[in-house]
């Protein structure tokens, strides 16, 4: 019987190995571009990765922790006595906008014009943030299994942070508003003249696209969103224009707006819900 | 092409032991934890502990398999830091493809001579990253690239030192 052992094994060179996986990476890469295949790995890969996060976050929570709990009585009575301050203009605030919001009502009844729908939110706390420098992403601590879908919009206390791209069981992954692959639409809450508002890889910085020379826009304009597209609900805070900037020889204006929410820094989140989501739910993915 | 690693192993340490599949995973796996690890006060930039990983064990320590084992130290890499997949198993791919020719010549260097080149593969990958990224976004990097790549190679001579001993160049006396 003949022996199947060699002394020299041979096989593929490195070269043609090399080639061989050089062409997978390459067909991965554009079957990641071009089509949505890989989507739900990607999404099964967040709930296997995201714990991985969390690990990274225990210096900073550490940190946090022994803040918390070796602060001093003069401290903690100081930021109470502040809260307190805080919760005292905060009630004044609502007790005005209670009587706003009826008077509004009574308005849109009369209109004819839809009631705008309650929101139902939830707190989602950020898990980490994905280290490519070049792109604006959050992992979240909720997901699929609490109900989060792609598209849906993210807020903090100041305004629109961004909206969810890829949900895992326990995790989900939002795009910023502040990403060059983002754009919202927007109105000017002044005057309601619209546009979009598109990231530009600078978390300060916002901007808004063709916008003609004639619009009537200053700097200091309170930006919302337009409930344009059916993404985001009407009336979110976006930001402030913070500088607006006639070109030499271009028909367009060039507006930058500052985000109102602090999207480097924020830690809780608010996913909202609305009768809207079924609209978007079922999108693949956004940003694109 | 420099020394032949052996079949079956990832890699070789001194006294011919080896480390097993599993247990590479584990290092690339810990490489990856800190990647995505922020630095205070510059969270855009992350030391490419994967690279570094990867280029230690195909210059140094050298086993069986080496492309596909980068292929995959990428593809996992990809994974952590959702990025596009692909990204990062491309790069590290071709490092691994071209460590062999530069192998010899880099070992007899002392760490800090070898940064030139450490930075030239470490900047290459970052380059086809960033490519990968523009591709896809239509975004160019910025100066946080080349930040990522100055620290990571930082850590380059560390590594070497604490793990390997320095060359000895003998000069002849007279």
């Amino acid at each position: 019987m003949p022996s199947d052992r060699h002394i020299f094994r041979e096989g593929p060179t490195p070269l043609h190995r090399a080639v061989f996986l050089i062409g997978l990476a390459v067909t991965l890469l554009a079957i990641n571009y071009f089509t949505d295949w890989l989507d739900p790995l990607r999404a099964k890969a967040l709930d296997l990765v995201a714990p991985l996060y969390h690990v990274t976050n225990i210096p900073e929570r550490l940190s946090d922790w022994s803040q918390e709990n070796f602060a001093s009585r003069e401290e903690v009575l100081a930021e109470n006595q502040t809260l307190r301050d805080e919760n005292l203009i905060l009630q004044a605030r609502v007790s005005t906008m209670t009587s706003v919001v009826a008077e509004n009502t009574r308005l849109r009844q009369l209109l004819n014009v839809a009631e705008l729908l309650e929101a139902r939110v939830l707190i989602a706390e950020l898990v980490g943030t994905p280290p490519d420098s070049e792109t604006h992403r959050l992992i979240l601590d909720k997901g699929q299994n609490q109900e989060i879908f792609v598209g849906q919009p993210v807020l903090d206390a100041q305004g629109l942070v961004g909206q969810v791209v890829s949900v895992g069981a326990e995790y989900s992954e939002v795009l910023l508003i502040s990403d060059r692959g983002h754009a919202v639409p927007v109105q000017n809450l002044r005057n309601g003249v619209r546009a979009i508002a598109e990231g530009t890889g600078d978390f300060q910085r916002v901007r808004l696209r063709d916008i003609p020379i004639t619009m009537d826009l200053a700097v200091g304009d309170e930006i919302v969103t337009s409930g344009l597209g059916d993404r985001f609900p009407k009336g979110y805070p976006v930001g402030r224009v913070s500088s607006v900037r006639a070109v030499e020889g271009s028909p367009f204006l060039e507006v930058e707006i500052k985000p109102d929410s602090d999207l480097q820094t924020t830690r809780h989140m608010l996913l909202l819900f609305s009768g809207w989501e079924s609209r978007v739910f079922g999108l693949s993915r956004s940003g694109r | 092409m420099g020394c032949q690693g052996q079949a079956g192993s990832t890699m070789v340490l001194p006294g011919g032991k080896t480390i097993s599949l599993p247990l590479y995973f584990i290092l690339v796996l810990a490489a990856c934890t800190l990647y995505i690890t922020p630095i205070p006060g510059a969270s855009n930039i992350r030391i490419d502990a994967v690279a570094l990983l990867v280029m230690y064990a195909n210059f140094y320590r050298p086993g069986g398999w080496p492309l596909t084992l980068g292929f995959c130290a990428g593809l996992v890499q990809d994974l952590v830091a959702f990025a596009p997949l692909g990204q990062h198993a491309l790069g590290l791919t071709l490092i691994c493809f071209f460590i062999p020719w530069m192998r010899d010549a880099l070992r007899m260097l002392t760490p800090i001579k070898q940064l030139p080149i450490v930075i030239s593969l470490l900047l290459f990958l970052k380059f086809l990253s960033s490519w990968v990224t523009a591709l896809n976004l239509g975004i160019l990097p910025s100066l946080d690239a080349l930040w990522a790549v100055l620290l990571t190679s930082a850590f380059w001579p560390i590594i070497v030192g604490r793990f390997e001993s320095a060359p000895k160049i003998r000069r002849a006396s007279v």
